[in-house]
């Protein structure tokens, strides 16, 4: 038996749908979406870079130190076996850039890093720095592998770095960086 | 033969590209990012092969930003006022919420912030990180200067921020 709507019902049940009208939601989603694709700005990965800074401990005698006062960053001694020198250039157009890299063994016998003849796009002196430190490790004793990186007062800090990544690239990971040697002068 | 008169509309499926839409949408959401950190937008970090990653639990560390006082960009982006009083600067320090500082400035208010924090809890005071974020063209000496600053405070834990070198 089918059931029959008289007409009355029938008009009833036509004006009681309710339809959503989805168009301007639509419109809103995509205003939406482009404001975040606009203001979407992902950035650069930042990270610490490791590196030792002196104990207390490691502490030489200080010239005028209060118990109250801390030591001077000069007049910490480091323990080290190399000492990484970084130099610069004075004139305007490249001051802060490296000039010329030297290493100081444990007998203050220094030896300046020779370009490297196969550095490609990078600095042929960081290069150089890198493969004369992994001959030199590989001469070294187990534990031996801390190394101080001392730079000229004008010297760049992206430089440095640069400096720093070399070092640890030839498997120095316990590095320390000093004062320059005209700091506060 | 015959052609099928009112039967060919083709009402296109719109709900897997709605779908699509909305992704897209959750994506952008989930990443927005309205509150920087407090860092500086005009400081371009070094890129470092070797720097890791922070977590990001850090919530009371302090970030100090620096800049060469010879960047003559820069220098020319500050107020006039600024210009005036940081112009025999050798580094501008940029701490977010306050103005530029010379470093002299910048050793003053680190000894404040440090007595502050150490009236509420001297040790956290000790542990408080401090985020060195210098500029690559940055000169060494001004770095090292603010970081004996910091020492002289009292804070002992720093760390130098980097870009982390992406892998090619």
């Amino acid at each position: 038996m089918t059931k029959h709507l008289s007409k009355q019902q029938r008009v009833k049940r036509d004006e009681s749908k309710i339809v959503l009208p989805i168009t301007p939601m639509l419109d809103m989603t995509f205003q939406l979406l482009f404001f975040f694709i606009v203001s979407f700005n992902p950035a650069d990965l930042e990270g610490a870079v490791e590196l030792a800074l002196p104990s207390e401990k490691q502490t030489a005698a200080p010239k005028d130190v209060t118990p109250e006062k801390p030591p001077e960053l000069e007049d910490i001694k480091f323990e080290s076996n190399l000492t990484v020198k970084v130099r610069t250039q004075t004139d305007p157009e490249t001051v802060g850039e490296i000039s010329a890299i030297s290493i100081l063994d444990n007998n203050a016998k220094e030896e300046y890093v020779q370009p490297s003849a196969n550095a490609g796009r990078q600095n042929p002196l960081l290069v150089g720095l890198r493969e004369n430190l992994i001959k030199r490790r590989e001469m070294m004793s187990d534990n031996k592998e801390s190394i101080k990186i001392q730079g000229d007062g004008r010297l760049k800090v992206a430089r440095i770095i640069k400096v720093m990544d070399a070092c640890r690239e030839a498997g120095f990971n316990n590095i320390s960086f000093v004062p320059p040697d005209d700091f506060r002068k | 033969m015959s052609h099928g008169g009112g039967e060919d509309s083709v009402d296109p499926d719109l709900t897997p590209l709605l779908d699509l839409v909305m992704q897209l949408l959750m994506f952008f959401i989930v990443n927005v990012n309205f509150v920087k950190e407090a860092v500086s937008q005009d400081i371009e970090l070094p890129i470092s092969s070797s720097a890791k990653a922070i977590s990001k639990g850090d919530t009371g560390a302090i970030f100090i930003n620096q800049k060469s006082g010879r960047n003559k960009r820069f220098f020319n982006s500050l107020s006039e006022k600024n210009q005036a009083r940081l112009r025999n600067a050798e580094s501008i320090i940029l701490v977010p919420g306050l103005n530029p500082m010379s470093p002299l400035e910048a050793k003053g208010w680190l000894r404040d912030r440090y007595a502050d924090l150490a009236k509420r809890n001297e040790a956290k005071a000790r542990e408080t990180m401090i985020h060195f974020r210098p500029d690559g063209d940055l000169e060494l000496n001004q770095l090292f200067l603010m970081m004996e600053f910091c020492k002289a405070a009292g804070f002992k834990n720093l760390k130098i921020r980097a870009k982390v070198k992406k892998e090619s």
